[in-house]
């Protein structure tokens, strides 16, 4: 059974639509959520954390409805986009307040809040306020609330702004671990191309909608109005482009500075990949790499929002 | 696809049953210490116990003392009268424990965003509020009913006897009923107020223009009627008439207590209703 389940959901602002009829299902693993500004990202960030009451439409999270249900935020870790904490704590004494309005007890509270620091790289001992921290230092502590709990879901809502580059690689390779280790993360964000360091799975929002949802390999594949660029590796690149315009899978062909290289563009991908192969097999031409170069993240995301 | 591992398990350790308002009360409260403002005052209501612990030393030491002498002072004596005294002569401690800490609650978790992070954890807005009120509530009742109440302790203990309370019986129902009354309407007023903006300062000017201005107010209307009962919508006058009228003293204004009681009750209900209706994670513009 999927761990977050929006059913029609739709949300107004006074006039102003939110997000429209928007359906998809979360498992565990890493889920990017992506749309460009105004997309209704954050607007489904809060329904789903229960800030907000969709106006329509149905969320469930773990089974049971999230409005109303504040129980139910035991078990989801929450790590909102835009600074929300006491600047006159400390980063432990923080999480140690946080941990005990879940219902951790005191000595234990204290424990996790200096295990789940130093797990995003924050020194537990620090005696800096959080006023003094950082960009980069206060969204390591948000995202350490978000985590305390070893909560089952997490939402994070843009949780790489603001970091340094070895941050961001840091908070990458813990979020990829918690989806492998099964938590269900949903995870908002501006920056692609780490997304796509994190999972493969996406839900993509514009203007409100669910514009697409799944495997990004697979939306590609659905976008069938844009050609597939595919870069090929081999030994004699003319004669293989010779063949493949022959064949007519083939709408363009590019040479590279690599003069190994060719760059071929075609509309219909299975009928191109099946005659790569069989040229590859027949005419022996020595085709070392088969690389498609826009079924990333960053290319779905531009054919879909333009 | 990858294959996850969903064996994952969550935290299972045991909780505590201690209601989230309470752990919110306390980690304000530590904080609310912190301030010198607040310290100040705590230790000038200090002194007033002090001064009122060295009147109950006078009264209640043999005649062949040397203080004996001070005995002769008319107010030198511990009961209904000097206990107003006691809570009256502090309003000031009051409203300033209300400016200098109690407003700035809600304004700067409004600034710092923190509402949505208390509230995406299992705390309802009821439990937030309730956490923010009960720091302030404390802070008044140390300087209210607690200290008078242990006033009136020492004084059954110094004269180890409960004589002189029979002749005053409803005197600690008085300092009680008083207490809850000026506590639970000046902490939903500060609160309200503090839910109003992000700026703890613009939060503190607005409640102070709001125990200035309005006793002007109604003070102008009384001046321009005639009628005393304009007097009602000060919420000082309210408590002062009410004070008085709870220990059997002479009333100050000339409007009924229960109007008074009345407009405290109608300031406090509406001062909730609308903390409840203000207090959110998300500030929405327009409907939904």
């Amino acid at each position: 059974m999927a761990t977050i389940q929006v059913q029609s959901v739709s949300h107004w602002y006074g006039e102003v639509i939110g997000l429209s009829n928007a359906s998809f299902d979360v498992e565990p693993g890493v889920t990017g959520l992506l749309g460009p500004n105004g997309a209704g990202k954050s607007t489904l960030m809060r329904i789903l954390t229960g800030q907000m009451r969709q106006s329509r439409g149905g969320v469930r999270i773990l089974g049971e409805s999230v409005w109303g249900n504040p129980d139910l935020f035991r078990r989801i870790g929450y790590c909102p986009e835009l600074d929300s904490m006491y600047t006159e704590l400390t980063g432990r004494q923080f999480l140690r307040l946080m941990l005990r309005l879940c219902g951790v007890r005191g000595m234990e509270a204290d424990r996790k809040a200096s295990d789940v620091l130093a797990r995003v790289g924050l020194d537990p001992d620090l005696r800096k306020p959080i006023g003094a921290y950082s960009k980069g230092m206060r969204q390591r502590a948000k995202l350490a609330q978000a985590l305390m709990l070893e909560a089952e879901v997490l939402l994070l809502d843009e949780p790489l702004n603001g970091m340094d580059p070895v941050g961001r690689k840091d908070t990458v390779d813990l979020i990829a671990s918690l989806g492998q280790q099964g938590h269900t993360v949903l995870i908002s964000s501006h920056i692609l191309h780490e997304v796509e360091q994190m999972t493969a799975k996406i839900v993509l929002l514009h203007h409100g909608r669910v514009l697409a949802q799944g495997n990004v390999h697979e939306i590609r594949d659905h976008i069938e109005d844009q050609a597939r660029s595919v870069l090929l590796r081999c030994v004699e690149p003319q004669r293989l482009a010779a063949q493949l315009l022959q064949s007519g899978e083939v709408t363009g062909v590019r040479f590279t500075r690599d003069p190994n290289a060719l760059v071929v563009e075609t509309a219909s991908a299975d009928a191109f990949f099946q005659r790569v192969t069989a040229l590859g097999f027949s005419d022996g031409i020595e085709i070392t790499e088969v690389q498609p170069l826009d079924d990333d993240l960053q290319s779905v995301f531009q054919y879909l929002v333009g | 696809m990858p294959i996850h591992d969903v064996s994952y398990q969550r935290w299972q350790g045991r909780r505590t049953d201690v209601p989230p308002a309470f752990i919110m009360a306390m980690a304000q409260l530590r904080l609310a210490i912190r301030r010198r403002v607040v310290r100040i005052v705590l230790l000038l209501s200090g002194l007033f116990v002090v001064a009122f612990i060295g009147m109950l030393y006078v009264e209640t030491t043999p005649e062949d003392s040397a203080v004996a002498v001070l005995k002769q002072v008319p107010f030198i004596r511990l009961d209904s009268t000097s206990m107003l005294r006691f809570l009256t002569w502090q309003r000031m401690l009051h409203y300033v424990l209300c400016l200098a800490a109690g407003v700035g609650y809600i304004a700067r978790d409004r600034r710092a965003k923190a509402v949505q992070l208390y509230l995406a954890r299992p705390v309802r807005v009821q439990d937030y509020i309730l956490g923010k009120g009960l720091p302030l509530a404390v802070l008044l009742s140390v300087t209210t009913w607690v200290p008078a109440l242990i006033l009136i302790l020492l004084k059954c203990l110094a004269t180890a006897s409960l004589e002189w309370l029979t002749q005053e019986p409803w005197l600690p129902l008085s300092i009680l009923a008083y207490s809850a009354l000026l506590v639970v309407s000046l902490v939903s007023l500060t609160l309200a107020i503090s839910s109003l903006t992000t700026s703890p300062i613009m939060a503190a000017v607005m409640l102070a223009s709001f125990f200035l201005f309005v006793p002007l107010l109604a003070e102008l209307f009384r001046a321009l009627t005639r009628n005393d009962t304009w007097q009602v919508l000060s919420m000082q006058a309210s408590l002062e008439q009410l004070c008085h009228w709870l220990f059997d003293a002479r009333l100050p204004h000339d409007f009924s207590p229960w109007s008074a009681l009345f407009a405290l009750a109608l300031l406090t209900t509406v001062c909730l209703l609308f903390l409840m209706r203000r207090v959110r994670a998300v500030d929405i513009v327009g409907g939904g």
